[in-house]
């Protein structure tokens, strides 16, 4: 029914109240006709715009080309876009200015022979939007490749100072120990720990920033076997029980980098256990995206406010002076499990202890998959 | 050091660093003179120049203005009077790259400088065990 309607409908009561610019070409390349709209975007009067050659309205550098791609539109007319997604086509106003444009072709047939429907689109809004796309992308690329690095020379050039600063501190104490008093042999060994701890956050900003910059191959990695080693390796003291639940899988991953989320995870729950008992469950449950891993302890708990701030890069719960620590460890952890697509939080009571989870979801292998 | 007259050349920009070298070797009774230069070019210059006695052992720094490390090294293996000496990079590149260049230039060992003089002293006690007991060419 509806089609019936349609077919009353004429081509040319159709174009002249189309919203985009439609123009009918003959074979010879004349414009029989134009619509309202291509007569305005190509700045004609809509009178005007039936006297022209198709030709007239392409830039002069590109006319010859058109005229050979016509011709060959001529000898095989079928429905299709010109150009395509790997160059722009250009088309001139009638004041000589050129915009970008998408044209689609049909062929249609009538009385008068051949002709070809044009419809021209002025995509100068979108390939503005797609340059600033572009622009924006590399100014991004450029400045994440530059952080990368510039937390590793930094890093590297501020050593060669702090170990001039700690030999020559270690030498005056020990040329000169007997001429300082007491306050002035602390004053020394303070001096000399100050360096040490500084020593220990830049090799943390290394660390930070190798992950992800530095990338290793990817191998099966069996993680019953690897905490074994992790806790063998942390030497956990007498009064502190490690138990693993349940048997962990082996997982598709740069060895080095599950390690250390692991040893940062166990070795924290070591660190920081303040019962006479210390007891550190690890273990696995599948979950709806992989495995969901935890590290549990019954230490000391962190307060609910604290559980974003731990995973910031340099943020300590207690005096750097009374729990040597340069705040790098959990850090290090958010930034790798997030590389493998994961999460990481935290659940935790005060004075009852805390649970680590994190995740590596299926997408473990498909990060190594991408990489080699 | 297994010989006890050659001198050891030291390549090294750092003032301190190279105190750092001569007061460890003091520490550790090494006798040999030590030939402070203060990059890979000066290093050439010595080892080239007239009359020059050869060092037993070459510490060679790798982060160096005019000339690098790697640069040196790139020069000296390829000369066939510099290419036997055992060369051991002295340096604070942790950097898999840098390793890997310089045993693919041939370096008899790689060492990274730690922060704390006395581990320093002990990176240092290994290089001259090692030179002890090891033949040299």
């Amino acid at each position: 029914m509806v089609r019936q309607a349609l077919e009353k409908i004429n081509a040319h009561w159709l174009m002249q109240n189309a919203s985009d610019a439609m123009l009918v070409v003959d074979r010879a390349g004349r414009i029989r006709y134009g619509n309202p709209v291509a007569a305005k975007i190509f700045g004609y009067a809509p009178d005007e715009i039936g006297d022209l050659a198709i030709e007239d309205l392409i830039p002069e550098r590109l006319r010859l080309k058109h005229q050979a791609h016509r011709a060959g539109f001529s000898a095989c007319p079928h429905a299709r876009a010109m150009g395509g997604a790997e160059y722009t086509l250009f088309a001139r106003r009638k004041n000589g200015t050129e915009f970008p444009a998408d044209v689609s072709l049909a062929p249609i047939e009538t009385d008068e022979g051949h002709l070809v429907v044009a419809t021209v689109y002025d995509i100068t809004e979108r390939k503005r939007a797609e340059e600033y796309k572009t622009r924006l992308i590399q100014d991004l690329e450029h400045a994440n490749e530059e952080l990368k690095n510039f937390a590793y020379v930094v890093s590297h050039d501020l050593k060669a100072p702090l170990r001039a600063i700690g030999s020559l501190a270690d030498w005056i104490s020990t040329d000169y120990g007997d001429k300082f008093d007491d306050e002035g042999k602390q004053q020394m060994r303070l001096l000399i720990g100050r360096v040490r701890r500084m020593d220990g956050l830049i090799d943390g900003i290394l660390q930070y920033s190798r992950v992800g910059r530095i990338r290793e191959s990817c191998v099966a990695a069996d993680l019953n076997a690897l905490v074994h080693e992790i806790v063998d390796l942390l030497q956990p003291p007498p009064h502190i029980a490690v138990t693993v639940e349940n048997r962990l899988p082996t997982i598709t991953a740069e060895r080095t980098r599950i390690q250390q989320v692991f040893q940062n995870l166990i070795g924290n729950a070591i660190k920081y256990m303040n019962k006479p008992a210390g007891e550190i469950h690890i273990g696995c449950m599948a979950d709806s995206d992989g495995w969901r891993f935890y590290v549990r302890d019954n230490g000391p708990g962190i307060e609910a406010r604290h559980f974003e701030k731990i995973f910031q890069l340099f943020q300590t719960l207690a005096p750097r002076d009374r729990v040597e620590s340069t705040g790098v460890g959990l850090a290090l952890v958010k930034k790798i499990v997030e590389q493998y697509d994961g999460k990481v939080w935290i659940e935790s009571r005060v004075g009852e202890g805390s649970t680590f989870f994190f995740t590596l979801p299926g997408a473990t292998a498909n990060v190594c998959a991408m990489r080699a | 050091m297994k010989v006890t007259n050659k001198p050891i050349l030291l390549v090294e920009d750092d003032q301190v660093d190279a105190m750092t070298v001569r007061r460890a070797l003091r520490d550790l009774h090494v006798t040999n003179p030590v030939v402070h230069v203060e990059n890979g070019d000066a290093a050439l210059g010595y080892l080239r120049g007239p009359n020059r006695e050869q060092p037993c052992i070459t510490l060679l720094d790798l982060n160096m203005p005019v000339m690098s490390g790697i640069e040196f090294l790139q020069v000296a293996k390829r000369d066939d009077d510099l290419k036997c000496m055992p060369v051991v990079v002295l340096t604070t590149s942790e950097e898999q790259q840098d390793k890997v260049e310089s045993f693919h230039l041939g370096v008899a060992g790689y060492m990274t400088k730690p922060v704390d003089y006395h581990q320093f002293v002990e990176v240092m006690r290994s290089i001259n065990t090692y030179w002890t007991l090891s033949e040299m060419p």
